[in-house]
């Protein structure tokens, strides 16, 4: 049995059943690239949300899971940390958590600590700090395999006895051990015995504790592995480290097109002809007009995109989770440092390619104040993926498909990158302006853990595509459906003599032809216009906007949306939009974002301006070039 | 270029971290930090007294990746610069005649250990006035 029951069962109150919900709450936590997450996974599976504390943005999962007699427990994902002295927003919020200061979530009842068992004399520190809050603790040595398969040996009995609280030997990639960790779930957990722990302040004397106690428990770390310093070799040679890192970056977007798009493509003809299904089954008139016109064409063209971003997010999974990222962030460090910010901010970066919002929220990994706020000021400039419709759709209404470089590039690919790099650049140019400027810094300290390189697991990666699925879905089916709907009202009012007025004489058309002078400039007209202001609520929604207009305009009705903006549109015009959707801050989500983590108006409304500004004089002068 | 032998920046500790050469290893000393920086890096596993081995780096030489006890780091020029450490593989006459229990450790390893109780010795060479009394 790997799991030693403690005799000391003394006073401590297991607060079972008598909180207002009734169920048990269990706290996971562990440091960073423990398996934490995999372990949560492993245990929840499917039956996770994810939450926001109050007051703060750190993200936490809760999963539900039912133990041997039958009760619901609930385990919360706490953020990982390696220490419990509150330096980040993540380690105060886990501090909090299991102090129980944190408003509207009640203190454990036991916490599950999970640590790596292939590195236990680093992480027997953090286990002295957590069972010396005295929550009945499970300590979960995960990495089991790797630790046997590389030579690793410990005695899970001995460990506990001389920790005082149990112990299990477990592997969340395979499986092994979740019947221990289970039975601890199920089980009155008992406080653990107050142990002569070592001053758990001092962090030297800690480990040294931590080195008697791995050896008292017969603890022999597993050598490095071998590859693990071989792929280091490759992936951080002179040459081929920076080689490799460009290969990466450049396959990741080529990837999104040579996939993605006839993915996308596929999934396109489905909507169409579940659309023509189901406008079969309406009666004719305003309803189907409504849903077919409306409401499906609008949110069918963002959900087109649904593939391209999941791969994307895919793909940028795979990279976090091999562990690759984190020498891509020791590759890109001199870069960074150019600009005045570090390898840490190469991470949030690259995850904004997939969406500003939870880039923002990475940034927390960033202790430096003014390096994280300039991290957060340039990541919206980062294409991400809700620019991607836009992008792909005006590139394939307006770029002829001509082959640069065989074809493996092409002209089309050419844009997209030119795009991808108009970002990336006016993202340095911004943080180079604001790190000499407001956000200037002494050198910020750059340490970084490398983990070891890992298969991927499937869970994790599946888990990870799900949540990104539900949210984007979230999104099609509320801020997308309800501008489609607002728009399609608006398109289908005033009512003349009870049909819906053409489309010149609408509501929408009055407010285009309102804001049309300020864009006319840019080689806009009053549709574009409309677009722009809806992609307020979300980038791609100019799509469905698009959509919308264009199907309810009889001119258009019978064009597919490209050749409709062809119809419409100068390409001068075109990449005037495509550079103006480069730059511009088109993004409530986002605003909120930067507005909760810099906790004032002051950031996202400069962000708002620059960017804003920016696009708007950068389509500008592309339009009246492109013209000549 | 931060990676180099004479000592230039004059914050440099003499023998420090970043004059260790790509798979050259010593021994963690004091470092000269601010108290919550050396903290980071305890944290992160960087603890005086056990065996560090200079890996790979990025482009340039910074930042460069140290193994230490398990783990890798990726560290800075201007951090490991103030990290003091008794390099291994070393001369015993290039080592200082001042004995302390550091060098000690370090002479200990250049004898030809099992790698994988390297860190631990250096450890408990550190600690030993505590181990004795724990085990008394």
């Amino acid at each position: 049995m790997s799991i030693t029951s403690v005799s000391s069962c003394h006073s401590g109150p297991t607060q079972t059943l008598d909180q207002a919900s009734g169920i048990r709450t269990v706290a996971v936590v562990g440091p960073p690239n423990s398996g934490k997450t995999t372990l949560f996974n492993r245990l929840t599976g499917l039956r996770q949300k994810v939450g926001n504390f109050p007051g703060v943005t750190v993200e936490h999962h809760t999963g539900m899971l039912r133990d041997q007699s039958g009760n619901d427990v609930a385990l919360v994902d706490l953020p990982g940390v390696y220490s419990l002295t509150p330096k980040s927003e993540d380690e105060k919020v886990t501090i909090d958590v299991l102090n129980g200061d944190m408003a509207g979530m009640p203190r454990p009842d036991s916490v599950v600590l999970v640590v790596d068992s292939t590195n236990l004399n680093r992480h027997l520190v953090l286990t002295a700090r957590v069972i010396a809050l005295g929550l009945p603790t499970l300590v979960v040595l995960n990495m089991a395999d790797e630790l046997r398969k590389q030579g690793g040996h410990v005695d899970v009995l001995a460990l506990a006895q001389q920790l005082g609280t149990p112990v299990a030997l477990a592997s969340a990639a395979t499986g092994e051990g979740m019947g221990a960790i289970t039975r601890f779930l199920s089980a009155e957990a008992a406080t653990p015995s107050p142990l002569d722990l070592p001053v758990v302040q001092d962090t030297r004397q800690c480990r040294e504790w931590a080195v008697r106690v791995g050896l008292n428990a017969g603890y022999r770390r597993p050598a490095t592995p071998l590859w693990t310093k071989r792929l280091d070799a490759v992936f951080l040679h002179r040459i081929w480290g920076p080689a490799i890192f460009a290969v990466v970056v450049v396959a990741v977007f080529q990837a999104i097109f040579l996939i993605g798009q006839p993915l996308s493509n596929l999934f396109q003809s489905l909507l169409d002809i579940t659309g023509t299904h189901l406008g079969a089954l309406l009666p004719n008139g305003w309803l189907e007009s409504l849903v077919i016109n409306g409401m499906w064409k609008g949110v069918g063209s963002v959900l087109v995109f649904l593939p391209q971003i999941l791969l994307l997010f895919l793909v940028l999974g795979v990279l976090e989770d091999s562990g690759y990222l984190a020498r891509a962030a020791v590759i890109a460090d001199r870069t960074m440092a150019s600009v005045g910010l570090n390898g840490k901010c190469f991470i949030p970066l690259l995850s904004a390619y997939g969406c500003a919002v939870p880039a923002i929220m990475a940034t927390r990994t960033i202790e430096n104040r003014r390096d994280r706020i300039a991290t957060i000021m340039i990541a919206p400039f980062m294409t991400c993926s809700a620019r991607l419709p836009v992008y792909t759709m005006l590139i394939a209404a307006f770029i002829p498909d001509r082959k640069l470089l065989g074809v493996f590039f092409g002209a089309r690919a050419a844009m997209m990158l030119t795009l991808y790099a108009l970002g990336f650049l006016m993202a340095v140019i911004t943080a180079r302006v604001l790190k000499s400027s407001i956000l200037k810094t002494k050198d910020a300290p750059f340490m970084m853990e490398m983990p070891p390189y890992r298969w991927p697991t499937m869970t994790s990666l599946a888990l990870r595509l799900v949540d990104r699925c539900k949210a984007f879905l979230v999104r099609a089916g509320t801020v997308i459906l309800a501008v489609s709907i607002v728009l399609w009202a608006l398109t289908n009012f005033p009512i003349h003599h009870g049909q819906p007025p053409a489309i010149q004489d609408s509501l929408v058309a009055k407010a285009g032809h309102l804001i049309e002078p300020a864009i006319r400039p840019l080689g806009f007209d009053w549709k574009v216009g409309v677009g722009l202001v809806s992609s307020m609520a979300a980038r791609e929604v100019i799509i469905a906007t698009l959509g919308t207009l264009h199907g309810v305009d009889p001119e258009s009705q019978a064009m597919d949306l490209q050749q409709a903006l062809r119809h419409e549109m100068t390409p001068a015009a075109a990449v005037a939009l495509l550079v103006f959707f480069a730059f511009a801050m088109q993004c409530m989500s986002t605003m909120a974002v930067v507005r909760r983590e810099t906790n004032s108006w002051k950031w996202p409304a400069l962000q708002f301006a620059w960017m804003t500004g920016l696009a708007y004089v950068s389509a500008f002068v592309v339009y009246h070039v492109l013209r000549i | 270029m931060v990676f180099n032998f004479t000592r230039k920046s004059p914050s440099s500790l003499p023998g420090s971290l970043s004059e260790l050469e790509q798979g050259g290893s010593g021994i963690v000393g004091e470092f000269d930090l601010p108290e919550q920086v050396a903290e980071q890096l305890m944290n992160l596993g960087l603890v005086p007294g056990l065996k560090v081995t200079a890996a790979q780096s990025g482009p340039g030489g910074d930042p460069r990746v140290y193994r230490v006890d398990g783990t890798e780091i990726a560290l800075r020029g201007d951090l490991s610069r103030r990290i003091k450490v008794v390099p291994l593989g070393l001369d015993e006459s290039s080592l200082s005649t001042k004995s302390t229990t550091l060098e000690e450790a370090a002479r200990q390893d250049h004898a030809g250990q099992p790698v994988a109780s390297e860190a631990l010795r250096g450890h408990a060479a550190v600690s030993a006035p505590n181990a004795v009394e724990g085990e008394a």
